[in-house]
C-alpha cells in the first residue's frame, strides 16, 4: 500500500509539473484582484510606457508607468492600486504604439512568451498615427472599456474583411516562420467624427501594420488588407463593388475563396508563380435593372469582380516585393506545392522573391443570380435586353 | 449439563419478566390426570389463537383421555389434536425458550413441550417505500416483519429455488436473519461465504444496519458495500441478477452483497422507462455525482488559484459579488457546506411540518438575509446549492453521504494546494474506490474490470432484449437470463 501510494504521489508531482509548489503558495483572494483588460505599450526613446485598461462597474480605470523594462512597469503598476493583486492572466488585448512596433515588437512579443501571468492568446493590434496610451484611453469617461471597443472592432473588421486580428501565439509563429507578419492596425477617430460623447472616440480597422525583421515595415490599407487576406486563406465576408458593364454598379459578398499556388520550375530553379484564386460570391445588389437570364451578363458581372481583386492581389504582391516581406507566406504555399523540387534549388527564396514573375488567374462563380421578383425591376430587365 | 424441561425450569428462566405468563393446565379438563403448564409471552402471542386454537383443545375431556404419560400427550399435540396448524416438539428448555421469544406459545410438560406458532402480527402493514420513491413499479416497503418480509419476496419469487436459509444473530436478541439467493443463478461460494461472515458474528444484539454492515464487511469504508434497499422489487431484481440477499427480522430493508458503485447509481424505475430516456437520466446521474463532488472543490481551487481558468465576464461577476464580504473564500465556502450538512441534519431528524420549517428559516431565510447583509457571497451560496441538489440525485443515501464525506476534503486539498491537490485527491479517491471489494466484486465494476458492453450497460439503460447475460463481475452460476 505504502509502496503505491508513493508511487501515486511521485506520478503526480512528475506530471503535473507542479512538483515546487507549496501549499498556500499562490493563494489570491478573488475579491482583491485588480484584472488588466487590456494593455497598451508605447515607446519613446529608452523607456517604455504601458498603460493597462482594468476591469471595473462601469466603464475602465487606467494605470500607467514609464520604465526601462516592460516586466518592471508591470510591477509597478501595482503602486498604483489600493487592492492587493494586479492580474495580468485575463489580458485579451495588447496595442503597441508606432514606436513600439518599430523598435521593440520583439521584445514585446518575447515579454509575452516569457510572462506566467500574460497568455499567447492575446490579440495583438498596432495603432497607427497615434499613441497605444490614446488608444487605450478612447472610451475616455464612457461606460465602454476599450476590450469593449476592440472586441466590436474585431468583428466588423472580420465582417468588412478589412483586416483579420492575430494572437501573439499566431504572430509569433508566423514570424518564425516566414519572417515577416501582418499585425491587424487600428487607428483612432478624429473628436469631430463623434456625434456626442466630449472625451470619447473610436477605434478603427486601418488594416494591417507589416512586421518584417521583426520591427514594424509599413501599412497596407484597408483596401489592400483584403487581397492580402485572399492569398492568406483569410476572406471574411467581404463585398465587392464593381462596375456592371452597363453603366452601372453591383455589389456582391464573397462567400468563400480557394488559393492554388503553382510555382513554374525549369532546370531545377524556379521560374514563375502562377496563383489561381477561385471565388465564390452571391450577387446582393444592382444598382440598375439587368437580365440575368442571359449568361453574357453574368459573366460580365464576374469579370467585374475579377478585376477589382486582380488589381487588389497584383498590389498587395507589389508591396510585399518591394519591402522584401513575404507576409502573405507564399513561400511555404510554393514549398507545400513541390517541396522536393523547391529545396533542391541553389538559390533561396529571399533572392528570388523580389523579382520572381509572379501572375494571379482569378475565376469567380457568381449565384443568386436568379430574376428578381420585383415587378419594375422585372420589366426594366426585359426592356434593356 | 443443560437444565431439564420442566415448568419450573421455564419460571426460573424467565424470573423478573412481567410479560411472562405460566398457566397451569389439567389436559383433559377436570377429569384429567395429566399435568401440563400453558406458557407464553404477553404480547407477543394472539390470545384468541392460543385461548381458541391451543388452550381450548387440550383441556376438553372428550379429546384427551388416552394419553397416559407427557410423552404420549406431547404426541397426540403434534399429531393434530390441537387445531392450531404450526406446532413443534421441543426436548430442550433452550428450544422451548428461544420459540417463546419468537412469540409462540408452549404447553410444557416435564422432560417435553409442544410449542405452537401463535404469533400476533406486530406490524404497521405494508407502507410505501419513503427513501426510494416509485413512480411506475411497485409501491410496497419492506416492513419490520420478518416473515412479512419473506412472504413479499415470494410474491415476486414464486420458485422453490429462491432459498432463504434463516438463523439467529446476537447473543441476547437472537435475532433472526435469513440469508436469501437463488439456487442456480446466484455464486454458491458467495452464499457461503456470507453464511460463513454471519456465524463469525459474535454480538449481543443485531439491532441496527450497521450492526450487520460492520461486521459482514472485512473493510470499513464511508462508501457502502452492501446495497440496502427498502423495496422488495428491487430485492428481487438483484437476486434475478445474481446477487445473494440478507434480511433481518425488525429491520424494514433487506441488504445485497456484492455493492458496486454502478448499482448504486441505478434505480428500479430505469427499468420501467424507455431505454432512451432511462439511459439519459442514468447518464445525468453520473453528471450530478461529478459536479457535486467536484464543484465546491473547484470553485474554492479556481477562484482563489487559477483565476486565469474562469472567462472575463464570469470572473468579474464572481468578483462583484464578493465585494464587501468579510470573509475569505475559504472559510464561506467550508461555512457554508456545514451550514448545508447542519440544515440537512435538522430537517432529517424532526418531524415532517417542522422540518420544513426548518429548511425555509434555514435555506431563506437565513440564506437570503446572509446574502443581502454581505456576510456571505451570493455565488458561494449557488455553488454550495448545486452540489447539495446534485447530490440528492444520487439513488443510494450512502453513497451520497460517502460523497458529502469526499467533497470536504477535496475543498480542503484544493485550498490548500489548488489543482495539483485537486487532482491529487482525485487520484486518491479513485485509487482508493479500486481497493474496495464486496464479497469478491470489486465496487468499481465493471468500470475497472469489465468489458464494453458491461460498461454500456452500466453506463446506459440498454433494451431488455440486449441484456441477456446477468453480470459477469457477480459470477453468476447461470450467466443467462433470457433465450
Amino acid at each position: 500500500m505504502r509502496g503505491k501510494l508513493a508511487l501515486l504521489l511521485t506520478a503526480a508531482l512528475l506530471l503535473s509539473g507542479c512538483g515546487g509548489q507549496k501549499p498556500f503558495g499562490n493563494y489570491r483572494e478573488i475579491d482583491q484582484l485588480v484584472l488588466v483588460q487590456t494593455l497598451g505599450v508605447d515607446r519613446e526613446g529608452d523607456l517604455f510606457t504601458v498603460t493597462a485598461s482594468t476591469a471595473a462597474e462601469k466603464g475602465q480605470v487606467l494605470l500607467k508607468t514609464p520604465a526601462v523594462t516592460l516586466s518592471r512597469a508591470l510591477r509597478e503598476m501595482q503602486d498604483y492600486t489600493e487592492k492587493k493583486y494586479i492580474f495580468y492572466g485575463h489580458t485579451r488585448h495588447l496595442l503597441l504604439g508606432p514606436e513600439a512596433a518599430r523598435d521593440s515588437f520583439g521584445a514585446c512579443l518575447e515579454f509575452m512568451e516569457r510572462d506566467g501571468e500574460l497568455r499567447m492568446d492575446t490579440k495583438l493590434y498596432v495603432v497607427r498615427d497615434g499613441s497605444a496610451e490614446a488608444a487605450v484611453a478612447a472610451p475616455g469617461g464612457g461606460e465602454e472599456s476599450v476590450g469593449d471597443l476592440l472586441d466590436s472592432l474585431e468583428k466588423d473588421v472580420s465582417l468588412l474583411s478589412e483586416s483579420h486580428v492575430f494572437t501573439c501565439a499566431e504572430t509569433a509563429e508566423a514570424l518564425a516562420e516566414r519572417g515577416s507578419v501582418l499585425v491587424a492596425a487600428v487607428r483612432l477617430t478624429e473628436p469631430e467624427n463623434i456625434l456626442s460623447g466630449e472625451d470619447r472616440r473610436l477605434l478603427l480597422s486601418a488594416g494591417y501594420a507589416v512586421i518584417a525583421e521583426g520591427r514594424l515595415a509599413g501599412w497596407l490599407e484597408p483596401d489592400l488588407a483584403r487581397g492580402a487576406n485572399l492569398l492568406m486563406g483569410q476572406t471574411g465576408n467581404d463585398l465587392i463593388e464593381a462596375p456592371d458593364g452597363h453603366g452601372g454598379w453591383f455589389a456582391a459578398a464573397l462567400t468563400g475563396s480557394r488559393a492554388v499556388f503553382l510555382p513554374e520550375y525549369e532546370g531545377g530553379e524556379l521560374t514563375g508563380l502562377r496563383i489561381r484564386l477561385e471565388l465564390r460570391c452571391t450577387l446582393s445588389e444592382l444598382e440598375q435593372p439587368l437580365d440575368l437570364r442571359e449568361e453574357e451578363t453574368v459573366r460580365r458581372l464576374e469579370e467585374g469582380i475579377a478585376d477589382v481583386e486582380a488589381w487588389r492581389v497584383s498590389r498587395v504582391l507589389d508591396v510585399s516585393r518591394r519591402m522584401g516581406a513575404d507576409f502573405c507566406g507564399l513561400e511555404k504555399a510554393v514549398r507545400r506545392a513541390a517541396p522536393l523540387r523547391f529545396d533542391r534549388m541553389q538559390t533561396s527564396w529571399a533572392e528570388i522573391f523580389p523579382t520572381l514573375p509572379i501572375t494571379a488567374e482569378i475565376s469567380v462563380k457568381l449565384t443568386r443570380t436568379y430574376e428578381g421578383g420585383i415587378e419594375p425591376l422585372r420589366s426594366g430587365a426585359r426592356a434593356a435586353g | 449439563m443443560p437444565e431439564p424441561l420442566s415448568p419450573e425450569s421455564l419460571q426460573q428462566v424467565f424470573a423478573d419478566c412481567g410479560d411472562f405468563n405460566l398457566r397451569r393446565i389439567r389436559l383433559g379438563g377436570a377429569g384429567g390426570r395429566l399435568r401440563a403448564a400453558l406458557c407464553w409471552l404477553d404480547g407477543m402471542v394472539s390470545g384468541s389463537a392460543v385461548s381458541g386454537d391451543v388452550l381450548r383443545p387440550v383441556t376438553e375431556s372428550e379429546r384427551f383421555g388416552g394419553a397416559a404419560s407427557p410423552r404420549e400427550a406431547a404426541q397426540l399435540l403434534c399429531e393434530g389434536l390441537a387445531w392450531f396448524y404450526a406446532a413443534r416438539r421441543r426436548d430442550t428448555l433452550a428450544e422451548v425458550t428461544e420459540d417463546l421469544l419468537c412469540g409462540c406459545c408452549a404447553v410444557v410438560f416435564d422432560g417435553t413441550a409442544v410449542t405452537f406458532e401463535t404469533k400476533q402480527p406486530q406490524s404497521r402493514g405494508v407502507e410505501k417505500s419513503e427513501t426510494e420513491k416509485a413512480v411506475k413499479g411497485a409501491k410496497d416497503a419492506f416492513t419490520e416483519v420478518f416473515r412479512q418480509n419473506t412472504a413479499l419476496l415470494r410474491q415476486r419469487i414464486r420458485s422453490p429455488e429462491l432459498k432463504l436459509e434463516e438463523s439467529a444473530l446476537g447473543r441476547r436478541t437472537r435475532t433472526r436473519v435469513a440469508v436469501v439467493y437463488l439456487r442456480g443463478v446466484t455464486n454458491r461460494a458467495v452464499v457461503e461465504e456470507l453464511k460463513q461472515r454471519l456465524s463469525e458474528i459474535d454480538i449481543d444484539g443485531a439491532l441496527t444496519t450497521g450492526s450487520l454492515e460492520e461486521y459482514l464487511l472485512p473493510r470499513l469504508s464511508p462508501f457502502p458495500q452492501l446495497t440496502v434497499t427498502e423495496r422488495p422489487d428491487r430485492f428481487a431484481l438483484e437476486l434475478l441478477e445474481g446477487r445473494a440477499g440478507l434480511l433481518v427480522d425488525g429491520l424494514p430493508l433487506g441488504f445485497l452483497m456484492q455493492g458496486t458503485l454502478a448499482q448504486q447509481l441505478k434505480v428500479t424505475e430505469d427499468r420501467a422507462g424507455h431505454p432512451l430516456i432511462a439511459s439519459a437520466l442514468t447518464l445525468l446521474r453520473y453528471a450530478a455525482l461529478f459536479l457535486s463532488l467536484l464543484l465546491p472543490a473547484l470553485y474554492v481551487t479556481v477562484t482563489v488559484y487559477h483565476q486565469e481558468m474562469l472567462p472575463d465576464k464570469l470572473l468579474l461577476s464572481v468578483i462583484r459579488s464578493k465585494q464587501d464580504v468579510p470573509f475569505s473564500t475559504a472559510a464561506e465556502t467550508l461555512g457554508m457546506l456545514v451550514a448545508f450538512e447542519l440544515l440537512q441534519e435538522a430537517g432529517l431528524r424532526l418531524p415532517e411540518s417542522i422540518g420544513e420549517t426548518v429548511s425555509i428559516i434555514g435555506a431563506l431565510i437565513v440564506g437570503q438575509s446572509a446574502v443581502e447583509a454581505r456576510v456571505i457571497s451570493p455565488i458561494v451560496v449557488i455553488v454550495v446549492a448545486i452540489a447539495g441538489i446534485t447530490g440528492f440525485t444520487t439513488p443510494n443515501q450512502d453513497l451520497a453521504s460517502a460523497l458529502r464525506l469526499c467533497r470536504f476534503a477535496l475543498v480542503l486539498l484544493g485550498l490548500g494546494m489548488g489543482l495539483y491537490g485537486l487532482v491529487f485527491g482525485l487520484m486518491l479517491l479513485t485509487y482508493y474506490l479500486c481497493t474496495l471489494e464486496s464479497f469478491g466484486t470489486a465496487y468499481l465494476s465493471p468500470f475497472c474490470d469489465g468489458d464494453g458492453g458491461e460498461l454500456l450497460r452500466a453506463l446506459l439503460r440498454l433494451p431488455l432484449r440486449r441484456i441477456r447475460r446477468r453480470p459477469a463481475a457477480l459470477h453468476p452460476e447461470d450467466g443467462r437470463n433470457q433465450k
